[in-house]
């Protein structure tokens, strides 16, 4: 799914594809921030990732806009950014350990067997931590999960049996020989 | 899956919707706490800053907007609609096996553990025009992660322009291949073409910018470069399309051709046997996600690759080896193995596919391992050695195979074997075969007859001994060494093996990629 880019400028007020498309930011990014933070870790980047998804919707607001489901739209760019804010990451680590003192705090409070969960879901596969994050995060249902990230549903279904399998293991739900 | 999986995954599903909950709350709490840009800050900043500008903007209304997003999503449809048991109809399940045949092995093919499987993709570029494209010129590009060039004796090194490759020739399949410094693994495979148009396309892949690494989405300026490249070589004209006369006729993922089929993807694999038989007689079910195309890319493993009506579908046939073809009813493309056997008997396995009842792939994953002893030998075999690891016994067998020396490996036999011709044989130096068997590889083949040592490279670049064994078979000329490796020990799924003599001279080496261990049967 390509979409046609538009001027880069803000919506203007009045204009009805800029109402659309307010309405569609307020929807949508707090969805793409917890996406973003569940595949990343970090909520700095989270919201870098998720403004990043509304405005590339924006810039092809002409396209994206007429899409049934310009969320799933976003949600793929969404998925796609933090993988490559991951990747970016694990290459930055050493830097930005030097400069750790200087950072925004970067932590979403939340108990710690919630947080052992989503480390859990991180440390999966790539494709794997976003499908299970779709699946969780959002109660999608497979043929979605697979519109999002162009993948078949049949990838989609083993992706999460596989993850939820290793999630339960690392969780202690099962052992390591349940489900081999 | 057990009711015990089943209870653990519900509980799982049931902690990762409250995480989830907790997760959105715990942001809106803390969205609302953030200090707001107000929109005369924004008024403020410098027009350069246009797009930024917007993006504050958009936080800004977020923050605003957190209860009737909300509201949205519960009210969206998409939110209602119920995920189901994702493991529903997801496998099928052969009726019928020949007679007495039971399950040998199962597994979920995971590539989370050991070292990553290699993944990519396969495009096939052909003569359109051509009554059969496939059995006209055509050629295949792969791109893939994790997988390293073959170094085999016969491999010649050559330069496309700075970039070292090798290339082999059988005659009448040239295949230049080689890895980029992003560590990036790109072959280009010629079939009735000449070596200069091969490099010439080889080339051209291989020329400057470096081809991104951020596949499976290959780009089309990646893959015009290779047509333009064969083009050239042909005497015509880059420009214009299609270059050279080729189209793409396939692609697909690299999981889809032959050799690949049981690494770097998803699924299951299933393979079944006799228990009162040796080594011969084994067939093996792979299911992974895949689509209607890529069953036709087994047309790359083979001359002899013919299209069958399969389940009422489009499938190939290499006589006697497989049967592969795309299931609409599960979403997967199924692939029956079984070298050797014949082709109506894996058609009759493939046409008695059913869908798994509740509870039964756990149960034949549970039965996984558990084949009998090791039945009698057959005529002409002998085994050379034996031992057990993790509660499995494994068997290293000779046999004098009519026109062909070969040794196989209980269990994992019937798919891969180290074998030479009887005419070829003595002049062997190394060869190597390997099979997947619990956490470790099983390393084995013929090694020239002075040979006094045989080792696998290991990843940390240290030399692990195999052991050596005379084959007591009539006739027989090689040596048989065999060793259990940690799967996570050697290189990029690679296994480089040498044998030397007592001086210490190279015998030779060869090697395999090991990519077809993640579950070889």
């Amino acid at each position: 799914m390509h979409a046609a880019e538009r001027a880069d400028g803000p919506p203007v007020k009045g204009d009805p594809a800029a109402e659309a498309f307010d309405d569609f930011a307020r929807r949508e990014r707090p969805a793409l921030v917890a996406l973003a933070w569940t595949l990343t870790g970090s909520l700095a980047t989270a919201e870098e990732v998720a403004q990043e998804a509304i405005a590339a919707a924006w810039r092809s607001w002409d396209q994206v806009g007429d899409y049934d489901k310009p969320g799933a739209w976003a949600r793929r760019v969404a998925v796609n950014r933090s993988a490559s804010a991951r990747r970016r990451a694990g290459r930055e680590e050493r830097a930005l350990s030097r400069l750790a003192s200087r950072r925004e705090p970067d932590h979403v409070d939340l108990p710690e067997a919630d947080s052992e969960l989503w480390r859990a879901v991180r440390a999966l596969p790539e494709r794997k931590a976003q499908t299970v994050a779709l699946f969780y995060l959002e109660d999608r249902p497979v043929a979605e999960i697979a519109e999002i990230l162009e993948v078949a549903e049949s990838t989609v279904k083993v992706h999460l049996h596989q993850a939820r399998l290793s999630l339960a293991r690392t969780l202690g739900l099962l052992t390591e020989e349940d489900g081999r | 899956m057990s009711e015990h999986e089943r209870q653990a995954l519900d509980l799982l599903d049931a902690r990762g919707r409250g995480a989830a909950a907790s997760l959105k709350a715990a942001l809106a709490r803390q969205a609302t706490e953030t200090p707001t840009v107000s929109a005369d800050d924004h008024s403020r900043a410098p027009q350069t800053a246009h797009r930024n500008v917007w993006l504050a903007a958009a936080a800004m209304f977020a923050v605003g907007g957190l209860v009737a997003a909300f509201v949205a999503l519960r009210d969206d449809p998409r939110a209602d609609v119920s995920t189901g048991d994702p493991d529903e109809g997801l496998y099928l399940v052969p009726d019928w096996v020949p007679e007495g045949w039971q399950i040998q092995t199962a597994q979920n093919i995971d590539t989370v553990d050991g070292p990553a499987a290699p993944t990519g993709e396969v495009f096939v570029f052909g003569i359109d025009a051509a009554e059969d494209p496939w059995a006209a010129s055509h050629f295949s590009l792969t791109i893939a992660h994790n997988m390293a060039a073959s170094n085999t004796e016969d491999a010649q090194q050559i330069a496309l322009g700075d970039q070292a490759a090798s290339m082999e020739s059988d005659g009448s399949t040239v295949v230049v291949q080689w890895t980029t410094d992003d560590g990036l693994y790109v072959s280009i495979a010629g079939y009735g073409l000449s070596e200069e148009v091969v490099v010439a396309t080889a080339t051209s892949m291989a020329a400057p910018p470096s081809i991104p690494t951020n596949i499976p989405t290959t780009p089309d300026l990646m893959l015009q470069r290779a047509l333009a490249g064969a083009a050239t070589a042909m005497g015509q004209s880059p420009e214009g399309a299609p270059a050279g006369g080729f189209v793409q006729m396939a692609h697909g993922p690299l999981s889809a051709t032959t050799f690949m089929l049981t690494a770097g993807f998803d699924g299951l694999s299933m393979v079944y046997g006799d228990p009162e038989s040796s080594v011969y007689g084994q067939i093996a079910v792979l299911q992974r996600p895949g689509d209607a195309d890529d069953a036709e890319l087994l047309r790359l493993a083979s001359d002899d690759v013919e299209p069958t009506p399969v389940r009422d579908q489009t499938g190939y046939v290499q006589p006697d080896v497989l049967v592969q073809w795309f299931e609409p009813s599960t979403g997967m493309l199924v692939t029956v193995y079984g070298n050797g056997i014949d082709t109506d008997i894996l058609l009759q396995v493939a046409e008695s596919l059913r869908p798994a009842r509740p509870g039964e792939i756990a149960e034949i994953l549970g039965q996984s391992g558990q084949f009998g002893p090791a039945g009698p030998l057959e005529e002409g075999e002998e085994v050379v050695a034996q031992g057990g690891t993790g509660g499995e016994l494994w068997r290293l067998i000779a046999q004098d195979d009519g026109d062909t020396w070969k040794l196989v490996v209980e269990p994992n036999n019937g798919v891969i074997d180290a074998s030479e011709s009887k005419d070829d044989a003595a002049d062997v130096g190394v060869n190597v075969a390997a099979s997947s068997l619990g956490d470790n590889v099983v390393v084995y083949g013929m090694a020239d007859p002075q040979a006094t040592s045989v080792f696998v490279q290991a990843l940390d670049g240290s030399e692990i001994q195999l052991d050596l064994y005379d084959v007591d078979i009539p006739g027989w000329p090689t040596k048989a060494y065999i060793g259990l490796v940690p799967a996570n020990s050697l290189a990029d799924y690679q296994a480089d093996v040498t044998a030397r003599d007592a001086s210490g001279e190279d015998l030779g080496s060869a090697s395999l990629s090991t990519t077809e261990l993640v579950v070889a049967p």
